[in-house]
């Protein structure tokens, strides 16, 4: 599944949190998520809701709203599913798959040019 | 079946979370509600009883903090309780507000003054029989 720039960066901070526990779940406040989040990625509070919903139907983790009664604070209690479970490996996987197709069209480029070359030579 | 402690543990908790809302509940806090006698292990073990029992579906737990959802049948069972303690409050208050019916010690005394009367007069009559008779 490709995601985008924010629903990573969410992700990412979701898993570091959820990803420690022996049961894959956190609690979370909407405050901690954004204060987690790379100062590069864009990502206001109007974005985390709909970001969210998002990962949940990307299958990625359950979330639950839960209300502190004493403090009067939304929080997110959140359940790593499969996929967000294997995010991390997935990430590596995508990244080693993508190192190799560079490495593969450069090895392609440099033959065509070494093609070029030979067949200059021999019809010279 | 639920322990008293189990029910204690439930009035807490549906004082301080609505039926079906999931709710953060700090351990501190339920501990200070309940009182003295109660620690981290009874709190735990007494959260686990109303979750077998189906009361509360425990959705998060950690050192501190429990998120707990209360079932339907939380809320029956706690008003029933509620029902209970308000009826026999009620009846104790009836019960030592109607002044009592009869009074033992006034009618032993009554019967026991008839009957040494009772028994003067017959002794009376008889002799005034056996002697003038």
């Amino acid at each position: 599944m490709v995601l985008g720039k924010k629903e990573k960066a969410l992700m990412t901070v979701i898993f570091n949190k959820a990803g420690s526990s022996s049961n894959g779940k956190c609690i979370m406040t909407p405050t901690e998520m954004l204060s987690s989040m790379p100062y590069k990625v864009d990502f206001k509070e109007s974005d985390l809701e709909e970001t969210l919903n998002q990962l949940v139907l990307d299958n990625y983790f359950e979330s639950e709203k839960a209300f502190k009664k004493s403090t009067n604070d939304v929080m997110y209690i959140i359940t790593l599913k499969a996929n967000g479970i294997s995010y991390v490996r997935d990430k590596k996987i995508a990244e080693r798959k993508l190192i190799v197709r560079i490495i593969t069209t450069i090895c392609i480029a440099i033959l065509s040019f070494s093609v070029k070359f030979i067949l200059d030579a021999i019809f010279k | 079946m639920l322990d008293k402690r189990a029910f204690r543990l439930l009035e807490v908790i549906m004082s301080m979370a609505e039926e079906g809302v999931s709710s953060v509940l700090d351990k501190t806090e339920l501990l200070e509600e309940l009182g003295e006698g109660w620690d981290d292990l009874a709190l735990n073990s007494a959260m686990e009883v109303l979750a077998l029992s189906d009361m509360l579906t425990i959705l998060y737990t950690d050192d501190s903090l429990f998120c707990v959802k209360p079932e339907a049948k939380a809320k029956i069972v706690y008003q029933k309780r509620v029902e209970k303690v308000v009826m026999a409050d009620v009846i104790e208050s009836e019960v030592s507000a109607t002044p009592s019916v009869i009074n033992f010690k006034k009618l032993a005394i009554i019967c026991a003054t008839s009957s040494f009367f009772g028994a003067f007069v017959a002794g009376v009559i008889v002799f005034i029989m056996a002697k003038f008779g």
